[in-house]
């Protein structure tokens, strides 16, 4: 056994390093304690060759050929993934609306202290002679708001919304609303929500800016 | 890593939604990506999922691609994510995991042969099954690091900036794996 600088590795450590030997990914020292250890050990040297032996059984195991169906299958998924998004997205977009649109609603309600005249039903389709209870009375006003500020929705918002979600995955935060500073450029605002301990909930408002397919947190 | 003004170019478009430049962009590296689903899943149908819903995620999120690797070694992460995802819902590794009672196993698995290349199966039918029958017994991080390794043939740096840890991990890693595989295999054998 040779022995370097006084060390001697037994065959228990010898086996540790083995199965770097197969890529030649010891250190040199290494490697010529293992060379040497082998030139006396059969035990271990056939179970260098079995390491050899099964790597190069997974070696042979060849690159699995892509089916020919996969480019079209694929493209079709790729084009479906780009529906009218005002279809694809009204649950999501009316959702929105109608939380932004209550806040605001819940404001003007608040500064309100006179109920706003009930506008012309006219305007919504309604019989004219239709009664309204005061709880209807107060719906008017909600469905007029969610009627008139009907979000415009185009497909790179829904990205930049798409890619919080996966941002967030797994917290809870609330899309406050959004703007459009240009045709690239656009503005969102979220709260995130944080448990702190057993019961405090933080809340934080934070902006993002999304051009040019990437969305950046900004201060 | 750097990539090439002409990749940067096609992500560009691909992130307005020109699916066209997506299929250049993934056009190199698909054939591998299939072969590692296949190698982690072990039947077409399973591979061809994964694959198609890797290339969906990183459809919608090529704006989050930040450049830091190659754009290969992106897809390939996320391959290797989608394929421990759908084991982790499908659970099917629990079926294979039990050790050989004598019987062989693999022909009681539900690859069918036509899953098998033509090689595999006239020239190397009994040692290619029995060491695919193997690396189905081995715990599933260790039968990863030997495919990205020793079927795939991905060095060590492309293994640690796929799987995101450094070379050190992945050499502890493979000479696990490797011990490990070895011990079914000889048990295998028996």
């Amino acid at each position: 056994m040779v022995q370097l600088e006084g060390k001697k590795m037994n065959c228990s450590e010898i086996r540790e390093l083995m199965p770097l030997m197969v890529d030649d990914m010891l250190e040199q020292e290494q490697k010529e304690m293992v060379e040497n250890h082998l030139l006396t050990c059969d035990a271990c040297k056939q179970e260098l060759e079995s390491h050899l032996l099964i790597a190069g059984l997974l070696k042979e195991l060849a690159d699995v050929p892509l089916p020919e169906e996969f480019d079209a299958n694929l493209r079709k998924k790729l084009q479906s993934l780009k529906p009218p998004a005002k279809k694809r997205n009204w649950i999501r977009y009316s959702t929105l609306a109608a939380i932004f649109l209550v806040g605001i609603f819940s404001i003007a309600l608040y500064n309100d202290t006179n109920t706003a005249p009930v506008p012309p039903t006219e305007e919504f389709g309604m019989a004219a002679t239709t009664m309204m209870t005061a709880d209807q009375e107060a719906e008017n006003p909600t469905q007029r708001m969610l009627k008139m500020a009907e979000p415009e929705v185009d497909e790179e918002l829904n990205q930049y919304l798409e890619l919080l979600e996966e941002m967030y995955k797994g917290k809870t935060y609330q899309v406050i609303g959004w703007t459009k500073e240009s045709p690239q450029i656009y503005r969102i605002n979220i709260e995130v929500e944080t448990i702190m301990g057993t019961e405090a909930i933080s809340k934080e408002a934070i902006t993002y800016k999304g051009q040019d397919g990437v969305l950046c947190r900004t201060e | 890593m750097a990539i090439s003004a002409y990749e940067q170019g096609l992500i560009k478009q691909a992130v307005l939604g020109d699916e066209a430049s997506f299929e250049a962009l993934i056009f190199s590296c698909k054939g591998k990506a299939y072969s590692i689903a296949f190698r982690y899943l072990g039947n077409k149908e399973d591979a061809l999922d994964a694959l198609q819903e890797s290339f969906i995620k990183i459809y919608r999120h090529l704006g989050k691609f930040n450049f830091e690797s190659s754009f290969d070694t992106w897809v390939y992460r996320i391959v290797v994510n989608t394929c421990n995802d759908m084991l982790k819902k499908s659970k099917k590794r629990l079926e294979t995991f039990e050790f050989s009672n004598g019987k062989d196993q693999f022909t009681q698995k539900e690859i069918p042969d036509s899953d098998l290349l033509p090689e595999e199966r006239l020239i190397h039918k009994e040692e290619s099954a029995h060491i695919l029958n193997c690396l189905e017994k081995i715990p599933i991080e260790q039968k990863e690091i030997l495919i990205l390794r020793d079927i795939q043939g991905f060095s060590y740096e492309e293994i640690g900036a796929i799987l995101k840890c450094n070379t050190g991990t992945v050499k502890s890693r493979i000479s696990r794996a490797r011990q490990r595989l070895r011990e079914v295999y000889v048990m295998e054998q028996k």
